[in-house]
């Protein structure tokens, strides 16, 4: 019925080549789906538009151009501690409530070139300080498993609650989260996804505001293996913008069907059964155990001695971190800024106590009490010498004489605890029992992923952890893959089978047997017909309620199909209307063009015939000398002293007539 | 004796096996933590100190209480041995982790800079006067005992 929180990236993507969806239905499915669920609060931020853009990019790669990048159409929540351009970072706290980061976070950045659409930004505890997405100035995030409303809900475990919650309810195939003491796992198994934590240093953290910056690290929250090895292989390498990821060539990760495990040496930590974990967890850690040995893999109980000390350890480094991490925020610069002004430090203290809650305020205070420098040694650097004990416990399990090849262990001590129970205690004792198992991995490094694997007596999901070495993300997520296979075959073998996957022979059979119960009286019948007789008018009633809603989301996608192309329908028309208007404020109109041609004809006929006249007058008029030709003007010169010399010639004509004329006279009056 | 008997008999021991030589712990494993810790109280002084290098106005009685929870917290593990142990600065330590070159990359952000500010002046972050120790307006005598707790 509604497949929108089964959806994976392949799925998906075979949707799209077969025109079943395209990224922008898909993408309003899933905003749709983030809008109906607000309930749940998953989400600080919806950003509609945005996704949208993406998402029309997204279907022009694919329908258009061809070129289909990893995660085109692929609908993802960053949590809200990731800064994103252009789009509020809130850490869920006051003092940035009103931040607009002008720079993306490489995780979110590679992302979106990888063809992701954004969602929203998530929720999460004020600056991922907790285990339980209940601390957040927008209020807790619900967990959308066992949830019966206003007063029956169950916490969603945290930090990046609002990351598991929006994966698990259907608004996006894929969630962003940081995991610094196991804020993504944590809230992965109580939501029932998988939560990867990547070994320090293999994903950038630029652009992720800073908890404890040696232990965090960007998480994946996915519905499954694939998925979140999908992401991981877009978001893992090398960044220049953060000097702390290893620099070497990240290698992307294969998952392969039907990975061997024979000869795979599986650790049990002993440490992990703690005080306190719930038989459920331990039936589960056993069930999986079982699973895997049956599957020919070694499995050993081995010893992490400083486990148990881990909790405390991470508590006096987490807080001495923030301390100085939590510096930054003075209201200056960015983030809240009250209206003290008597001095500098006084409006500093101010903007601090509003804009902090006050789990952010206490530990700010213990962490600069172990940092004093009568405590730097007794607490800060005993801390951090227990650290490497941790670390190295890690290093001999995996690199000593007996050593492992990955370790399995719970991820948390039960499934998600009630709202109410979970905040009458201290946030301090919510994390030292719900990171118990999860923030080892950060101490060392070393990377870990939870897998839900089945449900709890109150129908909750429960989930396991397993660590490999430094690097070791294509091992650990392969034997994850296949722990997910074999538990999901195994739950799915116990479950009723549908009469379609059975062989034709059985079918057969069950129809005659059916036909000849239904032929009997009604008193004949046995217990077992009569069963029969109510499950098949069940089932019948069923397929009709099934079919009416299948019928009925086909309908709601229609609807919205027709919507938007009425929307676009409309726009067009708008558009048309518009450039009709233009038209007619133009001159020419044309209408009268015909009259516009007789006019344009008549003024050029009225210019040829000034035209000619001009040439006329142009005709008449002098050459002057100079532009004459060179040829021309020798035979002006020539022709100018031939006149001189007619007129000479003339002149002296006339002389000699003159003279003979007087010579005439004289002789007559002589004679 | 009966042949059958013995191989179900074989089987059966088989079967429990499987069932109890899973390697999960069966009971809860015992901690090094130290669990009887003295509560230890923090002085006004010290309260005061710190509420003036955290920047940080807390001082009631729930803030000072958490204070004291986290301490002795934190004392349950500083009876474990650790001579001889250098600390674990970053797990990153055996890596080779690049410098980038001395070469400007980025630049011509002063808006991008100023666009998060409440207050500025042309192209300046606004201040108040500084040089004027926390606390000062509330309880001078108190600052002589801070300068001597200060190390």
């Amino acid at each position: 019925m509604n497949k929108l929180t089964s959806f994976t990236i392949k799925e998906v993507h075979k949707a799209y080549r077969d025109k079943l969806l395209t990224p922008t239905s898909f993408v309003d499915l899933c905003l749709q789906k983030a809008k109906q669920t607000s309930e749940l609060n998953a989400f600080v931020n919806v950003t509609e538009d945005v996704a949208e853009n993406h998402a029309i990019d997204s279907e022009k790669r694919f329908y258009i151009d061809k070129k289909i990048k990893p995660l085109d159409g692929v609908t993802i929540a960053i949590k809200d501690n990731f800064c994103t351009k252009n789009i509020t970072t809130t850490c869920a706290s006051e003092m940035l409530r009103n931040f607009v980061p002008t720079y993306d976070a490489t995780v979110y950045a590679k992302l979106i070139k990888s063809g992701a659409c954004l969602i929203g930004k998530s929720n999460l505890d004020e600056f991922a300080m907790g285990s339980g997405t209940v601390d957040s100035i927008f209020g807790p995030t619900r967990n959308s498993w066992g949830y019966n409303g206003e007063t029956d809900w169950r916490i969603a475990g945290g930090s990046s609650g609002g990351s598991a919650v929006a994966v698990s309810s259907g608004a996006c195939i894929a969630a962003i989260g940081s995991d610094t003491g196991g804020s993504t796992r944590n809230p992965a198994a109580l939501c029932g996804v998988v939560g990867v934590k990547p070994t320090y240093g293999l994903v950038s953290r630029y652009g992720l505001i800073p908890l404890v910056n040696s232990m965090d690290v960007p998480g994946i929250l996915a519905r499954n293996i694939d998925d979140a090895t999908e992401i991981l292989n877009c978001i893992a390498g090398p960044d220049n913008l953060d000097s702390t990821t290893i620099k070497r060539k990240f290698q992307p990760i294969e998952i392969q069907e039907n990975f061997d495990l024979s000869n795979l040496r599986i650790g049990i930590p002993s440490e992990y059964h703690c005080e306190g974990m719930n038989e459920e967890v331990i039936d589960t850690w056993r069930w999986v155990a079982d699973l895997l040995e049956n599957e020919k893999a070694l499995l050993k109980t081995v010893s992490l001695p400083h486990t148990s000390v881990s909790i405390a350890v991470y508590s006096i480094l987490n807080q001495c971190e923030v301390a100085s991490n939590m510096a930054r925020y003075d209201g200056l610069e960015f983030g809240l800024r009250t209206n003290e002004d008597y001095s500098t430090e006084e409006l500093y203290a101010s903007s601090r106590s509003q804009g902090f809650n006050n789990v952010v305020r206490s530990r700010i205070f213990a962490g600069n009490y172990f940092l004093l420098t009568r405590n730097y040694e007794k607490y800060f650097l005993k801390a951090l010498k227990l650290r490497r004990l941790i670390a190295n416990d890690f290093n001999f399990v995996f690199n000593g004489d007996n050593r492992v090849d990955l370790l399995l262990t719970p991820t948390t001590l039960s499934d998600a605890p009630l709202y109410g129970d979970f905040v009458s205690k201290h946030n301090r004792d919510q994390c030292a029992l719900q990171d118990y198992c999860t923030q080892p991995a950060n101490m060392a490094g070393i990377p870990a992923v939870s897998i839900p694997i089945r449900l709890s007596k109150s129908n909750l999901p429960l989930s396991l952890q397993l660590m490999g070495p430094n690097m070791s993300e294509q091992l650990l997520l392969n034997v994850a893959k296949r722990i997910e296979t074999t538990t999901t075959t195994e739950i799915l073998s116990k479950l009723n089978i549908s009469i379609d996957t059975l062989p034709q022979k059985c079918q057969e059979i069950l129809k005659l047997a059916a036909c000849n119960q239904l032929e009997v009286d009604i008193d004949q019948l046995d217990p077992v017909a009569i069963s029969l007789q109510q499950s098949l008018q069940i089932s019948r009633k069923l397929n009709e309620e099934y079919e009416i809603l299948k019928l009925k989301q086909k309908n709601t996608e229609l609807q919205t199909q027709i919507d938007r192309n009425r929307k676009f329908l409309d726009g067009l028309r708008n558009e048309l209307n518009c450039s009709r208007n233009s038209l007619a404020s133009q001159t020419p109109n044309p209408e009268n063009i015909q009259d516009h041609i007789k006019q344009m004809k008549q003024k050029v006929a009225s210019y040829e015939e000034s035209c000619k006249k001009a040439t006329m007058k142009f005709s008449k008029l002098s050459v002057p000398d100079s532009v004459l030709p060179k040829a021309l003007q020798a035979q002006l010169s020539v022709l100018n002293t031939l006149h001189e010399e007619a007129v000479a010639w003339r002149q002296r004509a006339d002389d000699v007539v003159f003279t003979r004329d007087a010579r005439d006279t004289f002789n007559r009056l002589r004679r | 004796m009966n042949f059958n008997n013995i191989t179900s008999k074989i089987l059966f021991f088989r079967l429990l096996s499987k069932r109890f030589s899973t390697k999960i712990p069966a009971a809860p494993v015992v901690t090094l933590e130290n669990r009887q810790s003295p509560k230890l109280k923090v002085d006004s002084n010290t309260i005061a100190l710190l509420e003036r290098l955290s920047l940080v106005k807390c001082n009631n009685i729930e803030g000072v209480e958490v204070l004291e929870d986290s301490i002795s917290f934190a004392d349950k593990i500083l009876h474990i041995n650790t001579d001889n142990v250098e600390p674990l600065y970053s797990v990153l330590e055996n890596e080779n982790l690049s410098l980038r070159f001395d070469k400007v990359t980025q630049g011509n952000c002063q808006t991008d800079i100023l666009k998060n500010a409440t207050v500025t002046e042309d192209d300046y972050f606004v201040a108040p006067p500084g040089n004027i120790p926390l606390h000062e307006v509330n309880d001078n005598e108190c600052n002589q005992s801070l300068k001597e707790n200060e190390n």
